[in-house]
């Protein structure tokens, strides 16, 4: 049974995007464009999250996290606050009201699923993100900074490594090479588009040494026009579980 | 050599030296003369028998007729006790240790009982008055208890007559004139140092504070004390320190106000792209227009942020010249009469015959009027109605907009005009008007503001709003000029 989520933001496009990526993801997915219609399905649903914006019409995102915290059967409800303010005063009002996380606008969709999902995981107890990423015969073991392919170690610069870990942290979207550089390199710079190409490289050929030829294409796969992604059928593996 | 403290030390010092010099000169000269005044007048009752002789001599001519051999001979008696030198006389018992060279002699004047000068041994000039100092030298020459004339007996006055003793006092007396100029020229550099000090540190304490606002500490006061001028420069200094506070907190809000706008157009953007680049959103052209809307909305944003700041700075161009209101309220409705018949809201436009000329620019005036149109269209129903009216007033023209529409608090009502404020906490949704700004308000209450008239709101919630603003007429439009 798909995990539900309820998304609420008076922004229509907003809510449209954020119902596309959720839907995609395999949640099922309740809107609400106000508070009190907000409030209104978290009584009836029960979703097992809501993403909520804080201004909103009738009754706002701190009003409707006060309620839901304050009704103990609906004290247990997740939710993650959506919002465009960005102080720090707000956060703070916010995550103690009750909110169990905070992504300000403009945001990244992907990123939002993330949250979700490491919210729920969290929820129910799970460390919150995978320390063993699985794809195909490729292993990567996050907390190690280790990468194995068929069992065989994968030695990797921590560059390499962080490209290769970012990719993996969102199977099947491609991501730029700007993506690529802001999140793996953990810096923002235009026009070194072409250094992602060539440690992208660098990492085909180390996993082709230890896999065979043609496996570090398979694996990291060329988006022509955007970027690169990793492999589609990516699995998160926690030992036991999935 | 610069400081304060150390200027004001020297001149102190400088000050107290000359004056000290001056005294002591003054002091020294003075001190010589005096001291030879009442050396030659002193002990006059040495003189006794001479006053004496000449009482005796007044008794028994019954005048002082022929008086003048009488003193002559006293001279050459005295002079022969001089000669032998014998210090016990009555006379001159009391003058140890002088000596009166040969030929000097001593100064003998006699008056008359009204002071007129009978006999004046050295000068001859019988008939005149005594000086002051013989004055207070004289001694009362009585017979029968009456004052019959005045007799003044002076020495030589020559230094020769100060002895050692007397050398001593002049000594000494430099030597308190002296210890007193290093007294006074120490107490003159301590002095200096303090007074210095109070005056210097509060100057040192606004260089200091300066300093502070010049490194973005806008926070920083002074202390507001000390002598008149200080007082006002510090006075100023925290104007200033003040105005730049509040400046830089305008910028701050504004900042935020403006990031926080960016972000909503932006998170749909960025959203949206990104769901097209991740196969999320198909990509059509449907797409590509929620995504062109969105851009539009941010050229706004940025065009309207543009246009407060110019506002803001004076530096708005405004073509200001006699206008004719009414044409200006009239083609601005017509242009927004199909908008408002689309949503179903009732637009009127009343303008009596007559209206004066304003002094104003006519696109400028046109713009605030579509801003609070839009405003009024933006929050009022379907069913509702808009009205526009112009009067002429003391002022000049008055022109106001009202609506039924929702209508704004009477809390909410003073922050209309701010920047990005918005009756509702969330962005207004009004499919006929998406999205505005949230500067519609703040650029019309600008320009008005530019044009030197006024505008300001009224409110009931529930049953609408009315905003009005003025502009001056034409021909008051020297004072509407300053204003801009």
């Amino acid at each position: 049974m798909p995990q539900r989520i309820l998304v609420v933001d008076d922004d229509p496009q907003i809510v449209r995007l954020l119902r596309a990526y959720l839907e995609k993801e395999g949640f099922q997915v309740f809107v609400a464009y106000d508070g009190n219609m907000a409030l209104h399905l978290i009584r009836s649903e029960r979703p097992d999250l809501v993403l909520l914006d804080l201004m909103l019409p009738n009754r706002d995102g701190w009003g409707v996290t006060r309620v839901v915290r304050g009704d103990a059967n609906l004290a247990a409800i997740p939710i993650i606050m959506l919002t465009a303010r960005v102080e720090d005063g707000d956060k703070i009002l916010g995550l103690e009201l009750g909110a169990d996380d905070y992504v300000t606008k403009p945001f990244n969709p992907r990123e939002v699923i993330a949250r979700v999902r490491a919210v729920l995981r969290r929820v129910r107890g799970e460390p919150l993100l995978p320390k063993v990423i699985q794809t195909g015969p490729l292993r990567i073991d996050v907390d190690r900074h280790e990468v194995e392919v068929n069992g065989q170690p994968v030695h990797l610069t921590p560059t390499e490594f962080s490209l290769l870990r970012t990719l993996a942290e969102h199977p099947g979207y491609a991501l730029t090479r700007l993506e690529l550089i802001e999140k793996g390199l953990g810096y923002s710079y235009e026009g070194l588009d072409r250094t992602v190409d060539s440690h992208i490289k660098n990492l085909r050929r180390k996993l082709d040494q230890v896999g065979g030829p043609g496996l570090g294409t398979e694996l990291i796969e060329t988006v022509f026009g955007v970027g690169y992604r990793l492999r589609p059928e990516t699995r998160q593996v926690k030992e036991g579980q999935q | 050599m610069n400081r304060l403290w150390v200027r004001l030390t020297l001149a102190f010092t400088l000050i107290t030296l000359v004056t000290l010099g001056v005294v002591a000169i003054m002091a020294n000269m003075r001190a010589g003369e005096a001291f030879r005044f009442y050396l030659s007048y002193r002990d006059p009752w040495r003189y006794e028998p001479l006053v004496q002789a000449l009482a005796l001599y007044y008794k028994n001519h019954g005048s002082w007729q022929g008086v003048e051999v009488l003193l002559e001979r006293w001279q050459e008696v005295e002079t022969i006790l001089q000669q032998m030198t014998g210090m016990s006389q009555p006379m001159v018992g009391r003058m140890r240790g002088m000596t009166f060279p040969g030929g000097s002699r001593v100064q003998l004047v006699l008056t008359d009982a009204t002071g007129r000068v009978l006999y004046d041994r050295m000068q001859q000039h019988p008939g005149r008055r005594l000086t002051p100092d013989e004055a207070a030298a004289a001694i009362d020459i009585e017979v029968g208890g009456k004052v019959v004339g005045r007799l003044v007996v002076a020495l030589p006055i020559q230094s020769a007559i100060l002895g050692p003793i007397e050398q001593r006092f002049f000594d000494r007396l430099r030597q308190v004139l002296l210890a007193g100029a290093i007294l006074a020229g120490v107490l003159g550099v301590l002095l200096g140092v303090a007074f210095s000090r109070t005056l210097s540190a509060p100057l040192q304490r606004l260089a200091v504070a300066a300093r502070a606002v010049a490194n973005r500490d806008f926070s920083r006061r002074v202390e507001v004390g000390g002598s008149a001028e200080i007082a006002e420069v510090s006075q100023a200094f925290n104007e200033m320190a003040a105005a730049l506070e509040q400046a830089e907190q305008l910028r701050k809000n504004l900042m935020a106000d403006v990031a926080h706008e960016l972000r909503t157009p932006l998170s749909v953007l960025q959203g949206n792209l990104q769901a097209i680049l991740d196969d999320v959103y198909t990509l059509d052209k449907a797409e590509i227009a929620r995504l062109y809307d969105q851009t539009r909305l941010l050229a706004r944003l940025v065009d309207d942020l543009r246009e407060l700041a110019l506002a803001d700075a004076g530096q708005l161009h405004m073509n200001l010249q006699p206008t004719d209101v009414s044409q200006v309220l009239r083609s601005t409705v017509a242009h927004l009469t199909p908008a408002a018949e689309a949503q179903e809201v009732k637009l009127t436009l009343q303008v009596p015959e007559g209206l004066p000329l304003v002094h104003a620019d006519s696109d400028r005036i046109a713009q605030v009027l579509h801003n609070l149109l839009v405003n009024a269209l933006r929050h009022t129903h379907a069913g509702g109605a808009i009205t526009v009216s112009a009067i002429a007033t003391n002022e000049g023209v008055e022109i106001t907009v009202a609506d039924t529409g929702e209508g704004i608090a009477p809390e909410d009502l003073p922050f209309v005009f701010e920047r990005f404020w918005r009756a509702d906490p969330a962005r207004s949704r009004n499919e006929h008007w998406p999205g505005g700004s949230g500067l519609g308000l703040s650029i019309a209450q600008s320009l008005v503001k530019a044009h030197g008239g006024r505008i300001w709101a009224e409110s009931t919630l529930g049953k609408g709003s009315t905003f009005h603003f003025t502009l001056p007429l034409a021909n008051a439009q020297s004072a509407s000029t300053k204003a801009t």
